[in-house]
């Protein structure tokens, strides 16, 4: 009878221990449920509701046969896969030779140029792409000036083409964001593999593509995944280059159909669901590229941070990496502030060019300290809570034998599959349907939702790949030692993804500091942030005055991923 | 005989004192109780689209006068109307007053019945007075006359050219816009767009002819742009000297900076006006309704209407009002000339959906 009372104890504790797994299991399944397949069968649905706006719902398949029965559709996919590949091949090339490095190799001022790395592609691209334009118009470029008065006949650069906008990609956003992306996967592998690579004779170049590459499969995958869809996305850059030379891409027809009068919006969301498509077929190819293969990299056997050596070839590497950080970083930089300052940017030619006017404006105007601070907070609030909850999603996902977690995992990817003003529909009409209204609709607490949203496949997939690098024996010896899974989830699995939860919370806080598209349904005047005060600017044609709070931007997002970075590399040494 | 007259003419003056005195307390009773419901009711919330000026001065000078709060959220028109859709089909509507050009309140919220009208609730004796507005009253442009009031009226030139580098009195008619040196130096903002460019260049369709389009554009090897700042740098740089659909605010603003640039209005073609993004409207169901009475019956007055015209850049209807800082007088409409009206009630229903249409099939992209 006393020997058994202990038996019935542990299956007691087992049961509850069960339980509370299982129960948080159900809770982030549910969470993710709701937050990812209702703004995606809003999608679906208002692809085949063919009333006008705020017309009683009727449904057929109109909308498609409108999409679809365009032939500049086409060419615009075209057109966008061809950008898209151009600057993916160029820039996971760069990204993953910086990020190696940086991370692994004994380059000369490696932290520093990290963090202009950091920089650069938090600098906004609008007055970095009107600074490439005024060096590479065909007309009257000054690059192209200067070439013209050489005394041989030489290549004229042309901003307004296709090149011209895969080049001011890649200094704007394509190879930063793969930089970003990569380089705590590079910083998260132990050595030893490379070391015996060395070891067996294997050059640096050859250690990196045979041995370092395939390891970090995983995390290079979701990564360029990342800047796959990122890229269908984007279209500012080409409607600025693109549009003038008859450029256009495929983000450029769906935004086309929202700003008509009245809105198409059940158009764009039958187009938009092209996008549904891509992700998914992201997902399933992600999913057979790992499926049965293990890629720890950071086990129970010792860790080596052993850096590659690159002898002479320090200095070179140095200078590479500075003068694309140059070209990207250092002139969007002195572009910025160079706007800032002007009266109107790229006349030198004006009567008293440089001003003082559009910061004396901006810091006059009384939306400006509260719209900063909804910022400060929405960014905050938006790593904080992003960070707890994708690393969790992250960790049923890839730790857990929860029930169902593959469909979590597929849902996972779902946010991305709808542009960011159909998003912000969405949410305004799962707001409304919701008790919540109050609390979320026109509130901080509304916008943070949104962005949590917005930025959960980034997040999860980085975080899933992280999970990944570590062997199953660390959490096993944990708990030989006693310890339940919450102290080894805490004190074990996240200190040892530090590096990538800092980058999931820098980028979260950076996508919530200058997202448009999905706040501009939901805020009001008392949490209006500063990327739609910014907005404001930049339609009134105040690019200079747009610029001066682009400063303040950057500045905000600089001072968080610093301490960000201090705290990441606190956790990382600890562990 | 002179004297009977004298005291006739006194007798009435009486008359109308008596009468007019009666109508003024009213009207003090009236207001004092508007501006105490108002500010009962703490704020107006007025939805505006980009580039308004309304955020710098209004709500400041609202606040001093009396004592009400004014809120100014900035979205583009079409996602304001969105947002107006779904909080009144939830029953919770957040925005009074919506400053916005015609097509999105003509074609998107009047028809859905979403706009209360205001005509009724004016009740300042100074918007009564007939003499003072362009149209001897307040211009309402629904069907109604008591829905959008037009606080604009802006006559938009054909072109507007930089004076460096080419002569503005050489073009005197339409077709001198067609001369062979003239090709590869013309910007417009992209007509296949709703917007400015589709409106005028819909415009000279219906004036010119298709053909006269085609010409312009494809002919002419027209550059086009759906950046606004950059349709007007191009202008400023004499890349593309001439340029149509040029925002007045940006060429107010190369003129405060000291640019050459000159409106150009041939003779051929009947000038247009158009009220800009200057149409104030009210919500049906506005969450503050007694504050947003306030201010559509202050903003109306003289003193109103001279902020709003400051503050926006562009002329208002009511002609009692000092013009002189305007930086694009060219746009002020001009007494006895006749303009074509592009945000008419029944052209902005009918045919300029239909050329907007025909326009897009010609210029396809």
């Amino acid at each position: 009878m006393t020997s058994a009372l202990p038996s019935y104890t542990a299956v007691g504790t087992r049961l509850r221990s069960f339980a509370r797994i299982h129960g948080l299991g159900a809770v982030v399944v549910g969470a993710v449920a709701l937050f990812t397949l209702v703004p995606v069968a809003f999608l679906i649905f208002s692809s085949f509701n063919v009333a006008a706006p705020g017309e009683p719902t009727a449904y057929g398949l109109e909308n498609w046969r409108v999409a679809f029965d365009d032939d500049r559709i086409l060419d615009s996919i075209w057109m966008t896969l061809r950008l898209v590949f151009a600057r993916l091949a160029i820039a996971v090339t760069a990204g993953i030779l910086f990020a190696w490095l940086l991370a692994r190799t004994d380059m000369p001022g490696g932290s520093t140029l990290e963090f202009l790395f950091w920089i650069a592609f938090f600098t906004p691209a609008l007055p970095l792409t009107v600074g490439w334009i005024l060096l590479m118009d065909p007309e009257n470029g000054l690059i192209n000036t200067l070439l013209a008065s050489l005394p041989f006949a030489a290549p004229k650069f042309d901003i307004f083409s296709f090149w011209g906008i895969v080049w001011v990609h890649l200094t704007a956003t394509s190879i930063p964001v793969a930089v970003i992306l990569f380089t705590p996967a590079f910083r998260q592998m132990s050595a030893t593999l490379e070391e015996s690579a060395r070891m067996c004779g294997a050059t640096a170049l050859t250690t990196l593509r045979r041995i370092t590459v395939p390891i970090l499969i995983p995390a290079i995958l979701p990564a360029t995944a990342i800047m796959f869809i990122r890229s269908l996305e984007a279209f500012e850059i080409e409607l600025l280059l693109g549009s003038p030379v008859g450029i256009f891409v495929y983000s450029t027809r769906i935004y086309d159909l929202i700003d008509e009068v009245p809105p198409s919006f059940g158009t764009a969301t039958a187009l938009g669901t092209l996008f549904l498509f891509a992700v998914l077929v992201l997902a399933v190819l992600y999913a057979l590229c790992i499926r049965g293969r293990r890629f720890t990299t950071v086990g129970g056997q010792g860790f080596s941070t052993e850096r590659v050596r690159l002898g002479r070839w320090r200095w070179p590497a140095f200078a590479l990496c500075a003068l694309y950080l140059f070209c990207s970083f250092g002139l969007g930089l002195i572009f910025l502030v160079l706007s800032s300052f002007m009266r109107r940017f790229g006349f030198f030619d004006i009567a008293e060019p440089f001003t003082l006017d559009h910061w004396r404006e901006m810091l006059a105007d009384p939306v400006l300290l509260s719209s900063l601070v909804n910022s400060l907070v929405l960014g905050t609030a938006t790593a904080l809570v992003g960070v707890v909850l994708f690393s969790l999603i992250a960790y049923v996902v890839v730790r857990s034998q929860l029930t169902g977690r593959g469909f979590v995992d597929l849902m996972a990817w779902l946010p991305w599959a709808i542009p960011g003003v159909l998003m912000g529909l969405a949410l305004v009409w799962l707001y409304f349907a919701t008790p919540l209204r109050t609390i979320l609709y026109g509130t901080l607490a509304g916008l943070v939702v949104a962005m949590v949203i917005k930025e959960l496949p980034v997040a999860v997939q980085l975080l899933k790949a992280g999970f990944l690098r570590i062997g199953h024996e660390l959490e096993e010896a944990a708990r030989v030692c006693g310890a339940g899974w919450p102290v080894t989830y805490w004190k074990i699995l996240l200190p040892l993804v530090s590096p990538v939860l800092i980058t999931v919370a820098v980028l979260s806080f950076q996508a919530a500091v200058r997202d448009i598209a999905s706040v501009v349904f939901l805020y009001d005047n008392d949490s209006r942030p500063l990327s739609i005060l910014m907005l404001e600017y930049s339609f009134s044609g105040e690019l200079e005055r747009g610029a001066a709070a682009g400063i303040l931007l950057v500045a905000m997002i600089a001072v968080m991923a610093f301490i960000a970075r201090r705290l990441g590399y606190r956790a990382g040494t600890t562990s | 005989m002179s004297k009977t007259i004298w005291t006739g003419l006194a007798g009435a003056a009486l008359l109308a004192l008596v009468a007019a005195f009666p109508a003024r307390a009213d009207f003090q009773s009236d207001w004092q109780a508007l501006i105490a419901a108002a500010q009962k009711e703490g704020k107006v919330v007025i939805s505006a689209v980009p580039g308004t000026g309304m955020r710098k001065k209004l709500p400041e000078v609202f606040k001093e006068k009396f004592g009400v709060e004014v809120e100014v959220i900035v979205t583009p028109s079409r996602q304001s109307a969105q947002r107006a859709i779904r909080e009144a089909q939830a029953g919770a509507g957040t925005m009074d007053v919506f400053s916005t050009g015609q097509s999105t309140l003509i074609r998107v919220l009047y028809p859905k019945g979403l706009l209360a009208p205001i005509k009724p609730l004016l009740i300042h004796p100074d918007i009564a007075k007939k003499e003072v507005w362009q149209k001897g009253e307040p211009w309402f442009i629904d069907d109604k006359r008591a829905h959008m009031f037009r606080a604009v009226d802006l006559v938009i030139p054909m072109a507007f050219v930089n004076a460096k580098h080419v002569d503005p009195k050489a073009i005197k008619t339409t077709a001198d816009f067609l001369d062979p040196k003239y090709k590869g130096k013309i910007v417009v903002y992209d007509p296949t767009r709703p917007g400015p460019g589709s409106n005028a260049v819909s415009y000279y369709m219906k004036m010119k002819g298709e053909k006269f389009v085609v010409d312009l554009i494809k002919g002419q090897e027209a550059k086009l742009t759906r950046n606004r700042r950059q349709l007007v740098d191009w202008l400023a740089q004499g890349r593309y000297p001439i340029a149509f659909a040029a925002s007045i605010n940006e060429v107010a603003r190369l003129r405060r900076e000291g640019f050459q640039i000159a409106a150009v209005q041939p003779s051929d073609i009947m000038p247009y006006d158009a009220p800009g993004s200057g149409v104030l409207a009210l919500f049906k169901n506005a969450p503050h309704p007694k504050a947003a009475q306030l201010f559509l019956n202050w903003i109306m007055t003289r003193e109103g209407m001279q902020l709003y015209q400051d503050l926006e850049g562009m002329p208002v209807t009511r002609t009692d009002v000092d013009r002189s800082n305007l930086m694009v007088p060219e746009t002020v409409p001009k007494p006895g000339v006749t303009y074509f009206d592009t945000a008419d009630y029944k052209y902005v229903t009918t045919e300029s959906r239909k050329l907007f249409g025909k326009l897009k099939g010609l210029l396809k992209r």
